[in-house]
């Protein structure tokens, strides 16, 4: 899994040009280390590593440990409550046979608002609907950003890809901000 | 729009992933694809950013994206990326092409994995 790295195609896109993000420009890879990585891959001593996936990226995929699973009527720090919709939620959901990417919703969101120049407490909700005033600027502007991380189990443990990178990254000023 | 908070994008990251603990798969290939998003809830046509927003986070339990050999449809009419442009930026605005039908119709799509596009000044 490669990172940044620094391609003809990249070169030609000049990184020291102001539009680009300082990180790109500060950690990007070689080409070469990329194709070693695969060379090592496709040789006869890497015959026995099936099923992997290496990151070749300078540390930019940094998994962070989901540390407050929700597991009684409260969140590891208490701040996060869930209603007893959310817990019955829970409870009744059963993971299907065949899921398909992205095509079946887990039974809960997080939802959190910005009003009166403040963010109020986020919480927990059951899966489902949301109200939108028809003149939301997400609905005429297209004024939305999205990210999206995987989670993994590694042995008991959760763990969350690149969720240094993005958690950095999501706390920026979206771009259309300076508008 | 105001960035979200770090504790804030942690907290709803976690809340949503440990409830789901019991839901996340454990096959190869297959996890929680975790889908956080923030969007502009001020109603009003004024071109500035919106004075309210909202921050939510989703999941679902997935299987990888896609999976065996790739087709790819290289896109040479429309632009998504431009030299100092916001292509890199995860937004609605800049998944377009790959989305819109009349950009990219299902037509010249189907059978192909996903459509790639590249930049406006020499494609």
């Amino acid at each position: 899994m490669p990172g940044y790295t620094l391609t003809e195609r990249l070169q030609e896109l000049q990184l020291d040009a102001p539009g680009w993000p300082l990180r790109f420009r500060r950690q990007v890879g070689t080409p070469a280390g990329l194709g070693a990585v695969a060379a090592f891959l496709a040789s006869d001593p890497a015959g026995y590593v099936t099923g992997q996936a290496i990151a070749c990226d300078g540390g930019l995929l940094q998994s962070i440990e989901v540390i407050c699973p929700i597991t009684g009527s409260s969140s590891a720090d208490g701040r996060l409550r869930g209603s007893d919709e959310v817990w019955k939620c829970l409870a009744d959901f059963r993971l299907p046979d065949s899921l398909g990417f992205g095509l079946v919703a887990a039974p809960v969101m997080y939802s959190a608002t910005f009003e009166g120049g403040q963010w109020k407490q986020g919480e927990l909700l059951p899966y489902g609907p949301i109200e939108l005033m028809p003149g939301a600027r997400a609905l005429h502007f297209a004024e939305q950003v999205f990210e999206g991380m995987k989670a993994y189990r590694v042995g008991a443990r959760l763990r969350i890809c690149s969720g240094h990178e993005i958690t950095t990254r999501a706390s920026r000023d979206p771009p259309n901000d300076s508008q | 729009m105001r960035p979200v908070p770090q504790d804030l994008f942690l907290e709803g990251i976690h809340a949503v992933v440990g409830a789901c603990t019991p839901f996340v798969p454990d096959k190869s290939g297959q996890s929680l694809y975790v889908r956080p998003f923030l969007f502009g809830t001020e109603p009003g046509y004024a071109v500035r950013a919106s004075g309210s927003a909202r921050f939510m986070v989703i999941a679902n339990p997935s299987e990888a994206y896609s999976a065996g050999a790739m087709k790819v449809l290289i896109e040479r009419e429309q632009v998504r990326a431009a030299a100092g442009g916001l292509g890199t930026v995860k937004a609605g605005r800049t998944m377009r092409l790959r989305c819109s039908h009349r950009l990219v119709p299902s037509t010249r799509l189907h059978g192909r994995s996903m459509a790639r596009s590249y930049d406006a000044a020499e494609h």
